[in-house]
């Protein structure tokens, strides 16, 4: 087990390294030359050259990218363009907001997915798998903006119970975790579902069955645990997914997190900020999938083998 | 000797399609029923209904199935899956997947134990133990933390077997046990079931495709056609005087010991599919000795106390000497009364 988790985390080192080198590069290749922002308008060819110089913008892109490497495996990620503050400086204090809204959604939508999927898978093809399934369906069609956008007319506008925007009690974070949390929720209980009643067809819950054990307990600890596998799957990229839609709902909801940080900076062509935001996504991306692969290990044994 | 087990005209069926008609037989404690036939000719689906495990859009139609004298329909859902691993249990044909891979072997013994005989955890892995060892598998304490990925074929169905032991059953019912092992793993499985048997003296149903099984393991058989009984009897009877053609074609196609045959005897045709169009015999399709008379409805006839068939030429055509029937001892099933 430790030795699987231990390989798990070897493999993804070089990956890391790989999307740093593409974010970089990707990031030079972009329209937009943050010397000119930097400088501004009317500036001199000197002025321009002594600032290409002082953010080391002069030197060969190969050595442009190690030299930011290596600053960046030190935590410095160099300064916003704009503010002049430091990038680490306004990631940590966004991400704590991204990370918490994104939690609450993630609880929601556990606690939304699961019980239903596998009510629907254990009374399938009654009313209550039916109700299920289409619920999930308006929930999977639902783009999240526009779901953010009918949760705000409805509960902040007519009802009055939540706020639109901002931060600071509970009640901020109903809206705009409903709003993260059901369109994730519905992909979600859709995969719990047809996983669950796969499984439900396999030798060994008809062994569970046959040794008298309660319906709840086949389906929970026989077939759930076996279904867990493909679940798990979707859930790594859930959450990769997640990232990108927080982008949207934090932006929806002024919500002062990593997703509006990233909106801004790119409006802004705040150059290094950008780059830095989009590695760190990247790199919780590749998390993501680290942890995916440990919960295989975790839930089946024969995946602690290979 | 008080009947363990009875089914009663016994139909199901899988949503509109009759799949089991008028299936009847007895079992009583200790013995071993062989139940043999074809692919798709029922047999599997009597033991499910049997367990109660039929799935939809199986369900039983008509009949009774008899417990101790009780009939299992009037019980609950809640007493009959109380019944299940405790007075009945059963092993499947695939030991490759009716273990639950992501749970170890002491796991998957111990919860029949905590359910049926109200261990705690730690006399349970005990108990699961000694459950291992009768069943012959070496070194038990360190196999009960293996996973079912790590056991042979054998070694699954023998955990399968000490699974079903645990609950203490009546009634064993053994679906194709051996059908997917090498054929040496398949000796020691049935000569396990014997043993085991002999030890607990619980019943035993063993369902097979191969009249060989039945000769050598079971002291009856009841020889099943699309969905019906043809023929029961004892094991004696039916191998020396098989009554009904199915049963007789069965016995054809067995590869007979020293004797020079270059293509084995195959019946011709297949099982039918859709019973609730047939009227007569099942079998008149495929019958070598079809009459005009097979297309009517065709009742089990009473040969001896123990034979009876479902066939209207029975009677004339296998009457064979007594003597001959007592001098014949196939396996155990003429000597032993465990």
């Amino acid at each position: 087990m430790l030795k699987y988790v231990m390989r798990r985390i070897l493999v993804a080192i070089p990956l890391v390294l790989g999307i740093s080198f593409v974010v970089f590069g990707l990031m030079h290749l972009a329209p937009g030359d943050p010397v000119r922002i930097l400088a501004g308008r009317e500036a001199t060819q000197e002025v321009i050259d002594s600032i290409s110089r002082e953010w080391g913008f002069d030197k060969p892109f190969l050595v442009q990218y190690f030299v930011w490497l290596g600053r960046a495996l030190r935590g410095d990620m160099g300064r916003s363009v704009i503010s002049q503050l430091p990038v680490s400086f306004l990631i940590k204090s966004s991400l704590g907001y991204t990370l918490k809204l994104n939690f609450w959604a993630t609880l929601l939508g556990l606690a939304v997915a699961f019980p239903l999927g596998i009510l629907a898978a254990a009374k399938r093809q009654t009313w209550i798998d039916y109700t299920a399934s289409a619920l999930a369906l308006v929930g999977m069609s639902m783009p999240g903006f526009w779901l953010s956008l009918v949760l705000i007319i409805v509960f902040a506008v007519k009802l009055g119970w939540f706020p639109t925007s901002g931060t600071g009690t509970w009640a901020h974070y109903v809206l705009p975790a409903a709003a993260l949390g059901f369109s994730w929720a519905a992909g979600l209980m859709r995969m719990v579902r047809t996983s669950l009643l796969e499984v439900l067809r396999e030798d060994y819950v008809r062994t569970a069955r046959a040794k008298g054990l309660r319906e709840r307990v086949v389906l929970v600890r026989h077939a759930l645990r076996n279904a867990l596998i493909p679940i798990i799957t979707v859930l790594g990229t859930w959450l990769a997914y997640m990232v990108v839609g927080t982008v949207i709902v934090e932006t929806i909801f002024a919500w002062p997190g990593l997703g509006r940080l990233l909106t801004t900076a790119l409006l802004q062509k705040d150059f290094f900020l950008v780059q830095a935001i989009i590695l760190m996504i990247s790199v919780a991306v590749v998390a993501a999938n680290l942890l995916v692969d440990i919960m295989y290990a975790v839930v089946d044994p024969r995946v602690r083998l290979g | 000797m008080a009947e363990l087990l009875r089914v009663q005209d016994l139909q199901v069926h899988f949503a509109k399609r009759q799949v089991l008609r008028q299936v009847s037989f007895s079992l009583a404690p200790g013995e071993t029923l062989g139940i043999v036939g074809e692919s798709g000719c029922g047999k599997s689906v009597t033991a499910l209904a049997i367990m109660g495990l039929l799935s939809r859009p199986g369900r039983i139609t008509g009949g009774q199935i008899l417990l101790h004298g009780q009939d299992l329909a009037s019980l609950t859902p809640e007493e009959r899956r109380r019944l299940r691993g405790s007075s009945m249990a059963m092993i499947f044909q695939e030991p490759m997947t009716c273990l639950n891979p992501v749970y170890t072997v002491e796991q998957q013994i111990s919860e029949v134990l905590m359910l049926h005989r109200g261990m705690n955890k730690k006399t349970a892995a005990e108990a699961a133990a000694d459950y291992l060892a009768r069943v012959g598998i070496a070194d038990p304490k360190s196999r009960l933390r293996s996973y079912p990925h790590e056991l042979s074929g054998g070694m699954r169905q023998r955990v399968m077997i000490a699974m079903a032991l645990a609950g203490e059953p009546e009634l064993l019912i053994a679906d194709e046990p051996t059908t997917a092992l090498d054929v040496t793993v398949q000796a020691q499985i049935l000569e396990l079931l014997q043993r085991l048997q002999a030890e607990t003296g619980m019943a035993m149903i063993l369902i097979t495709h191969d009249l060989g099984l039945v000769a050598e393991n079971a002291d009856r058989g009841v020889v099943m056609y699309a969905g019906e009984v043809v023929e029961t009897g004892t094991v004696a009877e039916l191998f020396n005087s098989p009554a009904h053609p199915y049963t007789q074609g069965l016995l054809n196609s067995l590869p007979r010991f020293g004797e020079q045959q270059d293509m084995l005897y195959s019946i011709p045709g297949t099982v039918p599919r859709d019973l609730g169009s047939i009227s007569g015999c099942a079998f008149a399709d495929r019958c070598p000795q079809v009459s005009a008379d097979c297309h009517g409805p065709q009742r089990m006839k009473n040969l001896s106390s123990t034979q009876a068939v479902r066939c209207h030429r029975a009677q004339s055509d296998s009457q064979i000497p007594q003597e001959v029937q007592d001098n014949v001892s196939y396996g155990r099933a003429a000597s032993s009364n465990s």
